[in-house]
C-alpha cells in the first residue's frame, strides 16, 4: 500500500519560479545571515569566528558599508547558534535564506558542519564562504556558490612532514621513523591522514607508518588508540583533532606517561584554552601548522586587523579570528564589486576575486579549480616552554628554531 | 465511512491548501517536515502504544532507513521514492533482527535492550565510514533529489499511508491481537493469538515506515551523518510525540508531532539549547495529569462541554 502511494500518487506539483525582483536594486542594508557553533563542543572556536565576522562587519559599517555602485550600504549580521549540530545548521541556514531573506551568508566552523550547510546554500543558490571548512570534499561536489577561505588539510599535513622531514635529514630524529597517523572520521581527518601517508609512501625507505587509526568526534575515551600507539613505540605521532578532542587526547595521552619525540594534532597546539587546559607542561613541543599567523600575509593589512582587534578584546587574534574576518572581508569585497546583491552576480564576483590578504601569501582568491578553495603555504609552529610558539617553518620566514626530539622524552 | 471521508477530504484540502493560501517558503518547508514527522509518531506508536512495547530504540531503524535509501539513491540513481522505500524494508528487516529475539522481553526489560541497540547502531554507524561517511556524513546529490517545495507533497502521501495503517491496524483481527497482547501476553497465547508473530509483524511495520521517513529526512536535509539519524534525542523525540498526543490512541501522535515541531521551530533560533528541556517538562506535566495527552484532554474537554450543555439544557 505503502509503495503504491509513493509511486501511484508520486507526483508533486512544481516550484514556482521566484521574481527575484528588486535584487538588482541597492537595499538599504546588506543582511548577512550566519551560524557558528556558539554553544556545544566547539563553542570555544565558534566564539573566536563570531569575533572576527563581527569586527569586519563593526569596520565596514565605520566606514559607511560597503560601496554599492557608489552608493554605502549598512551591513547588518544575523548570527545564529547551530550548537555544533550539524541537522541544526542545515536547518537555520534554511531558516535564514528562506525566513530572514537574507542576502548572503558566512559559513559556520568545522568542517564536519560546513560539510552539511554548504548544500543548503548550493540548493537556494545563495553566496556562502566559509572561513572554517578546510577539506578538499566540501570543494569537490561541483558545488558553485561555496567559497572557503581555509587552505586544504592536505597542505598542512605536508608543510609538518617537511619539517619533520629536515630534522631527519639532519640527525635528529630515526630513520626509518615510526608513524602513528591517528585522525578523526571526517574528511578533514582523512585529508590529513592522506597527507601524511601519501609523504610516508613517497620516501618510503625514511617513514614506516605503524599505527593508522580513525576516531570520532567529540570524544570521550581515546585509551585504545594511545594504547595502540604506545605499543608501537611510534617516533612521530600525527593526529589531526579539532579544539575539544585535542585537549581531552592530550590529556590522557600525558597522564598515561606518554611522550614521543615529535607529536601533532594539525592546526590546533597554540590555543590559549589549551595552554589553560592543560598547562604549559602540557602542551610544550606540540607541533602545529595553522592557516594564519600575525607575522606573515600583507603587513599594513595585518597591523591594522591586529590593532583594531586588541583594542577590542584586550588579546591578540589567533587563525580563527583571522580566518573569520577575511572571510567576511572577502564576501564584501566581492559584494561591492558586483555592484549589487544579486545572487548570481556576488557568486560570479567571488570565483573571480583577487584580494589584498592577511592571509600568508598576501592575497586571497577562490580559484575554481580547486572548487572555490583558497590555497596558500601553511606556516609551522611550536610550542616552547618559555610560552612562545615562534614559526619554525619555512625557513625563510622563520621567527625561531625548532626542537626535535622532544627533550622531555626518555627513550 | 464517515470518518473514512473525513481523512479523505482533510487530504484534498492539505494537498490543495499551498496551491492557493498565501504561505511562506519556510512555513511550506516546515509543514513538510511536519508530515513526516507526524508519520514516524504513527509508526512508533504501532508498538509502543498498541502493542504496550516502548521502544527508544527506533532511531536505529530511521537512520538505516536513510543511509540506505541514500547510498541506493547514490549508487543507483534509482528515483527517490523507491530509494526510500528499499530504506523502509532495509529498515524493517534491521528491525526484526534485533527485535525478534527481545520483543521476549517485557516492559522496562525490552525499552533497556532497545536503548542498547541504539547506542550500539549509533557507534557502528559513526565507525562505519566507508558507508555512512562518519562524523562527516553523507551529502545527498542535488540533482534528482526533489525540493523542499515538492517534498510537501511527498510527506503528505508519507502520512496518508501511515494514517491508513494506523487505521487498518486498529480495526484488523491483528489490531485485536495487539490489544490482547498489551494487557496479558500469555492469556492472549492461550486465546489463539500468536505473540511471536503478531509482534514481529508489527515491529517490522513499524520500523519500514520509520526507515521510509529516515529516507523522506536524507531527501530533504540533501546531507545526513550518524549522529544526528542514530542520536538519542531522535528516539526520544518520537516517544514525546506519542506521549503528548497520546499514547496507544490510534492517531494521537499527530497532534503530539504539531506541538513537537511548533516548540522546536518556536525555540530554534534564539533559544536551541533549550528546547529538550521544555519537552521534558512538558512529559511530566502530561503524565502527571494527562497520560491520554492531547487526544485524553481533548476528550475531557468534550465531555466537560457536554455536561456543562446538558445541564443548561435541564435547567
Amino acid at each position: 500500500m505503502l509503495t503504491a502511494l509513493l509511486l501511484v500518487a508520486g507526483c508533486a506539483p512544481s516550484q514556482r519560479e521566484s521574481g527575484g525582483s528588486g535584487a538588482d536594486d541597492v537595499p538599504e542594508k546588506i543582511v548577512i545571515g550566519a551560524t557558528l557553533p556558539l554553544t556545544g563542543a566547539e563553542s570555544k572556536s565558534g566564539g573566536r569566528f563570531k569575533q572576527g565576522y563581527e569586527l569586519a562587519v563593526e569596520l565596514e559599517n565605520a566606514d559607511g558599508g560597503i560601496d554599492v555602485r557608489g552608493t554605502k550600504v549598512p551591513v547588518e549580521l544575523k548570527l545564529l547558534d547551530d550548537t555544533t549540530d550539524q541537522a541544526k545548521a542545515i536547518n537555520l541556514a534554511q531558516r535564514l535564506i528562506t525566513q530572514d531573506g537574507v542576502h548572503a551568508l558566512l559559513g559556520t566552523y568545522s568542517t564536519a558542519l560546513i560539510e552539511a550547510q554548504s548544500t543548503v546554500a548550493e540548493q537556494n543558490k545563495i553566496p556562502y564562504v566559509n572561513g572554517g571548512g578546510a577539506a578538499t570534499s566540501i570543494y569537490g561536489k561541483g558545488f558553485t556558490y561555496v567559497f572557503g577561505a581555509l587552505a586544504p588539510v592536505r597542505n598542512l599535513a605536508t608543510t609538518e612532514m617537511e619539517w619533520i622531514n629536515a630534522q631527519q635529514a639532519a640527525g635528529k630524529l630515526p630513520k626509518p621513523a615510526k608513524v602513528a597517523v591517528v585522525w578523526e572520521n571526517t574528511s578533514h581527518g582523512e585529508d590529513f591522514a592522506e597527507g601524511v601517508k601519501g609523504f610516508a609512501g613517497a620516501h618510503a625507505t625514511d617513514y614506516q607508518v605503524v599505527v593508522d587509526e580513525s576516531f570520532a568526534l567529540d570524544g570521550k575515551d581515546f585509551s585504545a588508540i594511545l594504547s595502540t600507539v604506545r605499543s608501537a613505540d611510534a617516533d612521530l605521532v600525527m593526529v589531526d583533532a579539532h579544539l575539544p578532542d585535542f585537549i581531552t587526547m592530550q590529556r590522557q595521552f600525558i597522564s598515561s606517561g606518554m611522550c614521543a619525540p615529535v607529536i601533532t594534532y594539525g592546526a590546533r597546539g597554540s590555543e590559549a584554552d589549551a595552554r589553560t587546559a592543560l598547562g604549559q607542561d602540557g602542551i610544550n613541543y606540540i607541533l602545529s601548522a595553522v592557516w594564519w599567523n600575525k607575522q606573515l600575509g600583507n603587513t599594513a593589512l595585518n597591523s591594522a586587523f591586529i590593532k583594531e582587534f586588541t583594542s577590542r578584546h584586550g588579546t591578540d587574534p589567533e587563525w580563527y579570528q583571522a580566518l573569520g574576518y577575511e572571510a567576511a572581508r572577502s564576501l564584501f569585497t566581492a559584494i561591492s564589486t558586483a555592484g549589487s546583491v544579486d545572487r548570481t552576480k556576488v557568486r560570479d564576483a567571488l570565483a573571480t576575486l583577487t584580494m589584498d590578504s592577511i592571509l600568508p601569501g598576501g592575497k586571497l582568491s577562490y580559484p575554481a579549480a580547486s572548487g572555490g578553495q583558497a590555497s596558500y603555504p601553511f606556516v609551522v609552529q611550536q610550542n616552547l616552554p618559555d610560552g612562545s610558539s615562534p614559526i619554525i617553518y619555512p625557513a625563510d620566514i622563520a621567527t625561531g628554531a625548532g626542537v626535535a626530539p622532544n627533550p622531555g622524552c626518555k627513550r | 465511512m464517515i470518518r473514512a471521508g473525513g481523512f479523505l477530504a482533510a487530504l484534498v484540502l492539505l494537498w490543495i491548501s499551498p496551491l492557493v493560501l498565501p504561505i511562506s517558503e519556510y512555513t511550506h518547508h516546515i509543514v513538510g517536515l511536519t508530515f513526516m514527522f507526524m508519520a514516524a509518531a504513527l509508526a512508533w506508536n504501532w508498538l509502543g502504544g498498541f502493542v504496550g512495547q516502548i521502544s527508544f530504540g527506533h532511531a536505529a531503524m530511521f537512520g538505516v532507513g536513510g543511509f540506505v535509501a541514500a547510498r541506493v539513491m547514490l549508487a543507483t540513481g534509482l528515483p527517490f521514492g523507491l530509494a526510500w522505500i528499499v530504506g523502509g524494508l532495509a529498515a524493517g528487516v534491521f528491525a526484526l533482527l534485533w527485535g525478534h529475539p527481545t520483543l521476549r522481553l517485557r516492559g522496562p526489560y525490552f525499552s533497556i535492550a532497545t536503548i542498547g541497540v541504539g547506542e550500539a547502531t549509533r557507534l557502528g554507524a559513526t565507525y562505519w565510514s566507508g558507508f555512512t561517511g562518519g562524523s562527516s556524513g553523507l551529502s545527498l546529490p542535488l540533482d534528482g533529489n526533489p525540493t523542499k517545495y515538492e517534498l510537501y507533497w511527498y510527506g503528505l502521501y508519507l502520512l496518508a499511508a501511515a494514517v491508513a495503517i494506523s487505521w487498518w491496524l486498529r480495526r484488523s483481527r491483528i489490531g485485536l491481537g495487539l490489544l490482547a497482547i498489551k494487557e496479558d501476553v500469555e492469556a492472549a497465547g492461550d486465546l489463539g493469538v500468536n505473540p511471536v508473530l503478531y509482534q514481529d509483524v508489527v515491529l517490522f511495520l513499524s520500523g519500514a515506515m520509520v526507515g521510509v521517513c529516515g529516507g523522506f529526512y536524507a531527501s530533504y536535509q540533501a546531507f545526513i551523518d550518524p549522529s544526528d539519524m542514530f542520536s538519542f534525542d531522535r528516539s526520544i523525540s518520537l516517544i514525546l510525540m506519542a506521549v503528548i498526543g497520546g499514547i496507544g490512541v490510534a492517531l494521537g501522535p499527530l497532534w503530539g508531532a504539531v506541538v513537537f515541531v511548533i516548540i522546536q521551530e518556536f525555540l530554534l533560533a534564539s533559544y536551541s539549547q533549550f528546547y529538550l528541556g521544555l519537552y521534558g517538562a512538558l512529559l511530566v506535566l502530561i503524565i502527571l495529569f494527562e497520560p491520554l495527552g492531547l487526544t485524553g484532554l481533548a476528550a475531557r474537554l468534550a465531555r466537560f462541554s457536554r455536561v456543562a450543555r446538558f445541564s443548561r439544557i435541564t435547567r
